[in-house]
């Protein structure tokens, strides 16, 4: 082709129609372009599973906070400065010895940001949706975690009006350990509930890598 | 179907900037108070009912395609731009593309005339055209 120079190819067709939503919006003086850039940037780099670790580091450490983040976690949460979109009404569920948590939403992807961060791609896939009703134990199997037949397995459904957060069983052999210290063993998946926490030995073996 | 637990290469939160631009395009509309979440959570779930993931096609490719059509319809029920209107200025931008010599920026304005440049002429300091008069 001889005009190679003379034109820039355009993109994929759905590039284009962002485009045109970002561009008709602007004009109309419905969003601001530079604040566009400025939310990328908060839910790209700033928000993310970190935050739900010190939720749950507070509560393994205080019961006092503990008590509040099961009856009020909305309040609870924002106490630590956790709050905005997807994060408006909040429930925490609390594993214990003899019931396992964990979320999804059935619909689309609902899934608190402001603790998690935005939800990974298997959250969103029809798959996990439709399987981890049908077959709770199979799902966590998938993601390596066989749980014994006593344990009562429930599913939230998180949804436009609320979003649910596990609060993991405090790993043993952390007795003693300063809240500073839990956060580093709090995994984004166990605050689903297809996962665990760390154990401190992993913490070790990762420190030793 | 056995679950795809692939997380994203590098661990981005987006696999292209266009998904993070319809994201962040619909959480400012929601954040300005232009629509309920429940009203976007009805239009998004029936879209991922109504179209649900090509063969082939990443999870995040499949979400974002949703998601982008999902946001069409809100903009539209919400009227603040029918989707026809939407679709033309796609064109529009595609055109822009075209006209756009390799390596400058994009500019809708491309869309109508090449920018200046790309067909410059030195000043002819004389009339393009004369078309003879009979006198």
């Amino acid at each position: 082709m001889s005009h190679d120079h003379d034109h820039t190819d355009p993109p994929a067709d759905i590039e284009l129609r962002v485009k045109a939503l970002e561009s008709v919006l602007a004009e109309k003086g419905l969003i601001d372009t530079g604040a566009l850039d400025e939310l990328i940037d908060i839910y790209e780099n700033k928000i993310g599973p970190r935050n739900g670790a010190r939720v749950v580091a507070k509560a393994w450490t205080d019961p006092d906070y503990k008590q509040r983040l099961l009856s009020d976690a909305t309040a609870a949460i924002k106490e630590l400065g956790f709050s905005g979109v997807q994060g408006e009404d909040m429930v925490v569920v609390e594993n214990t010895p003899d019931v396992h948590n964990m979320i999804v939403c059935t619909l689309c992807s609902c899934y608190p940001w402001p603790t998690l961060g935005l939800p990974p791609a298997w959250f969103k896939s029809a798959p996990y949706r439709s399987r981890v009703v049908i077959d709770p134990r199979g799902v966590l199997k998938e993601f390596g975690i066989s749980l014994s037949d006593e344990k009562e397995v429930r599913v939230w459904d998180s949804s436009a009006e609320l979003r649910y957060l596990v609060l993991p069983e405090r790993p043993a052999g952390t007795d003693g350990w300063h809240e500073d210290r839990l956060v580093d063993l709090v995994t984004r998946d166990s605050m689903i509930g297809v996962g665990f926490p760390k154990s401190s030995a992993d913490l070790h073996q990762q420190a030793g890598a | 179907m056995m679950l795809d637990l692939t997380e994203t290469a590098d661990g981005r939160t987006f696999d292209h900037p266009w998904q993070a631009h319809a994201f962040s395009l619909t959480v400012q509309l929601y954040k300005d108070g232009r629509f309920a979440w429940e009203d976007w959570v009805r239009i998004f779930s029936a879209e991922i009912e109504a179209a649900p993931a090509l063969p082939g096609e990443s999870i995040n490719d499949a979400y974002y395609r949703q998601w982008v059509r999902a946001l069409e319809v809100l903009i539209s029920q919400l009227g603040f731009a029918p989707r026809d209107q939407l679709a033309a200025r796609a064109e529009e931008w595609r055109r822009a593309y075209r006209n756009t010599p390799h390596g400058h920026p994009i500019l809708l304005a491309n869309a109508v005339c090449a920018p200046s440049g790309t067909h410059y002429q030195a000043p002819l300091r004389a009339p393009i055209a004369v078309s003879a008069g009979t006198r």
